[in-house]
């Protein structure tokens, strides 16, 4: 008897994590999603304003930009140092980048062909269309996390409270 | 010898890998001795050795390799240096100026910048410590002040090498320096810190135009000298002006083969006539080997 108790508890607590788990991935999207904002935006200020070269801009946003963006900075900076060209650099950052769909990181991986090429004005022009495209995109993610989300946990807790009625 | 080299390495570094090699590979004496590189979009790169242009190698230099050394020169970042190539060049790291040629973009009769780049040159910036001792004391007045200096010769003949010379020397001595280094060339500022040895109280103000450049430090650091390279347009003479009104020496340098033929350019003819300059030094390159004339204005 002890043993099926264990074993009920073990398949509630797992499916319960798997749903917990599902839900925060909504949560991981929205906060790479929030920083990636955070950080183009300041890109944008350092690059039109006050015309920052790339190095010294990948080494701020390295060490400065919140944790969900700042792997995203530091492979960029890391490739630039190891000799990539930027475009190459940009690329292999955003192809790294974790928790974003694939239409974001679209929206990043366009900017590999303007960043640093071309004038301040074009380059935020584009900068903005990114940044507006990423907050479109925050907005599902925060709609998505406030349904979703709660549904993968209770779906997990619920199906892990079913299986164990079933088991038991 | 190895510092002239490391700059020459260092110079390097924006070249195209193919055409760097060869360039890395060149014999010590010949690297000392260097003075630019030319890339011709169709022909072989090209070093200027003593006087004259030495092949690098058989490498046909294409538009992409030139593209290359512009983004290698500007870190890929073309907003930063965009005031510069409407000018016509790019200062790499370490304060090497890189001349561009190919096509202008040009709006409301002005450059804006340029496109299909089809020649680069470039200039290794080198400090020759020392090379202005013997000067100093006759570009001082009695009390040890300096005196405003022109300093003339045709291009690439030192004279921005000897102007950062004389801004170290008297800095060094102790006198507030500003350098406006419109180009970067002088001092070749990196992340605030010179990478030229311009003297200890020295400020340095780059990329700003040379007007307004003499204005801001003028009210802000308060100098005793201003230090400005190769003077020439109606602006530059406004911006002399301003400086010597102030009470502050001017060191300047500008293209000229001699006093008599800076006397025919409009533009410089009135500041020389305005007693902002009291001496002239006239470099003269004979084969590489260089002497200085030094004349009262």
């Amino acid at each position: 008897m002890i043993l099926k108790i264990f074993g009920a508890a073990t398949v509630v607590v797992c499916c319960s994590l798997l749903g917990i788990r599902c839900a925060g991935a909504y949560s991981r999207r929205v906060k790479t999603l929030r920083a990636l904002v955070g950080t183009l935006t300041v890109a944008r200020s350092e690059i039109c304003d006050l015309l920052s070269p790339m190095p010294e801009l990948l080494e701020m946003l390295s060490k400065t930009a919140p944790a969900p963006a700042r792997s995203f900075w530091r492979d960029c900076d890391a490739a630039v140092r190891a000799g990539m060209s930027f475009p190459e650099a940009w690329t292999y950052a955003a192809e790294r980048l974790a928790h974003v769909d694939q239409k974001s990181r679209d929206v990043i991986l366009a900017l590999a062909s303007v960043m640093g090429r071309y004038d301040a004005e074009a380059q935020r022009d584009e900068l903005t269309r990114a940044v507006n495209a990423l907050e479109d995109a925050l907005r599902e993610a925060e709609a998505e996390r406030a349904s979703g989300g709660r549904t993968c946990a209770a779906l997990g807790v619920g199906v892990g409270v079913m299986l164990a009625i079933i088991l038991v | 010898m190895d510092k002239l080299n490391d700059k020459y390495d260092e110079a390097a570094k924006v070249l195209p890998e193919e055409i760097r090699a060869h360039a890395l590979f060149l014999p010590d004496g010949d690297k000392s001795a260097a003075e630019e590189f030319r890339l011709r979009c169709g022909r072989p790169p090209t070093a200027l050795i003593r006087g004259v242009e030495k092949p690098l190698c058989d490498i046909r230099v294409t538009q992409s390799m030139l593209e290359s050394v512009v983004s290698a020169a500007s870190s890929a970042s073309r907003h930063s240096v965009a005031e510069c190539l409407k000018k016509g060049f790019v200062t790499a790291p370490g304060g090497h100026r890189i001349g561009l040629c190919g096509t202008a973009v040009v709006r409301d009769g002005r450059i804006e910048s340029i496109r299909n780049v089809s020649s680069v040159c470039v200039r290794i910036a080198r400090q020759i410590i020392g090379v202005s001792n013997g000067l100093i004391e006759r570009l001082s007045d009695n009390a040890g002040r300096p005196l405003g200096t022109l300093i003339i010769s045709p291009p690439g003949d030192g004279k921005t090498t000897l102007l950062r010379d004389l801004v170290r020397a008297f800095s060094t001595r102790g006198v507030r320096t500003a350098v406006i280094d419109e180009r970067g060339e002088i001092a070749a500022l990196s992340r605030g810190e010179p990478q030229f040895d311009v003297g200890p109280y020295t400020d340095v103000l780059e990329l700003a135009p040379r007007a307004e450049a003499v204005a801001c430090v003028l009210r802000s650091m308060a100098p005793r000298l201003i230090a400005l390279d190769e003077i020439c347009t109606e602006t530059d003479a406004e911006a002399v002006g301003t400086a010597v009104g102030s009470g502050a020496s001017i060191i300047a340098t500008a293209h000229a083969s001699s006093m008599e033929e800076l006397k025919h350019r409009s533009a410089l003819r009135g500041i020389i006539s305005s007693g902002a300059f009291k001496r002239c030094v006239a470099i003269e390159n004979k084969s590489g080997k260089r002497t200085y004339r030094i004349g009262d204005i």
